[in-house]
């Protein structure tokens, strides 16, 4: 006599893949809750290293400075002839500037940029950093 | 004869192959627009015109290309995890200056070390001219 001892299996192909959703799920979580969305720059910046400095806020005018030393002001690219008369139409008030440089770009042309601000009295320029360790 | 009674509702199991592309899709889109980076912000002031009047005078600090820090006749200064080599006070105004082609990473790492140091007024001053470039006609 031939008895079939098995229990019967149901929905094996879905058994199978329970503990993969358990992971995925995992990992989805961990993505939502660690991470931040945010946009990315247009142009390739590296920012340099700092563990100092407080966190960083929303600025209503960011202005990038590439490896090459090539500007843009919110996202639009500019020339730095024209810079100082872009800041007569969007700085507004007493705001504070966002800069947000590569870290490969040179004192002197960084000083470029500082100097328009000055001559506009701009005290409050917030130079931007990622929070890694200096290497 | 009611065929009604002899029939007994199955339970129909939903396929969870729809479910796990879903997931997969929503994981995949938080892996590729997620960032871990925390930026960071350092403020520059700027050294402006003002009629504020410090209480003590700021002094200059020239950043080299190689991070170090000299004084404005080329002394260095020597910077170790708590103290600094000069007889600067805390509340001293520090004026950074960087020669020309020192970058942003050597000038951010500057202030990285003066302010774990207790100096919080730092302001980033105009680059300095060279000896060598001082030098030519």
């Amino acid at each position: 006599m031939n008895l079939d001892l098995q229990p019967p299996r149901r929905h094996s192909g879905d058994a199978n893949i329970i503990p993969m959703i358990n992971i995925v799920f995992l990992l989805l979580v961990f993505f939502m809750v660690a991470g931040q969305i945010k946009s990315t720059n247009s142009t390739t910046v590296e920012l340099p290293s700092s563990p100092v400095g407080a966190a960083a806020e929303e600025h209503k005018i960011t202005l990038v400075m590439d490896r090459d030393s090539q500007l843009s002001l919110n996202d639009s690219p500019i020339a730095l002839e024209s810079l100082d008369s872009a800041l007569d139409e969007t700085l507004i008030g007493n705001d504070s500037i966002a800069l947000l440089a590569d870290k490969t770009v040179k004192a002197a042309e960084l000083d470029k940029v500082l100097a328009i601000f000055r001559a506009r009295g701009i005290a409050k320029v917030s130079l931007f950093s990622d929070g890694a360790e200096i290497p | 004869m009611n065929g009604n009674l002899f029939y007994t509702p199955r339970r129909r199991s939903v396929s969870l192959t729809a479910l796990i592309d879903v997931v997969f899709i929503l994981l995949m889109f938080f892996m590729l627009t997620s960032s871990f980076t925390r930026e960071r912000q350092l403020e520059l002031a700027s050294p402006v015109a003002s009629n504020d009047i410090p209480a003590t005078s700021p002094r200059q600090l020239v950043l080299q290309h190689s991070g170090e820090l000299t004084l404005m006749d080329d002394t260095p200064i020597a910077l170790t995890d708590n103290s600094i080599s000069t007889d600067f006070t805390h509340d001293q105004p520090l004026i950074i200056r960087p020669v020309a082609d020192a970058d942003v990473q050597a000038i951010v790492s500057a202030f990285a070390r003066l302010k774990a140091l207790g100096f919080n007024q730092l302001s980033l001053g105009n680059p300095v001219v060279s000896h060598a470039e001082g030098m030519q006609p």
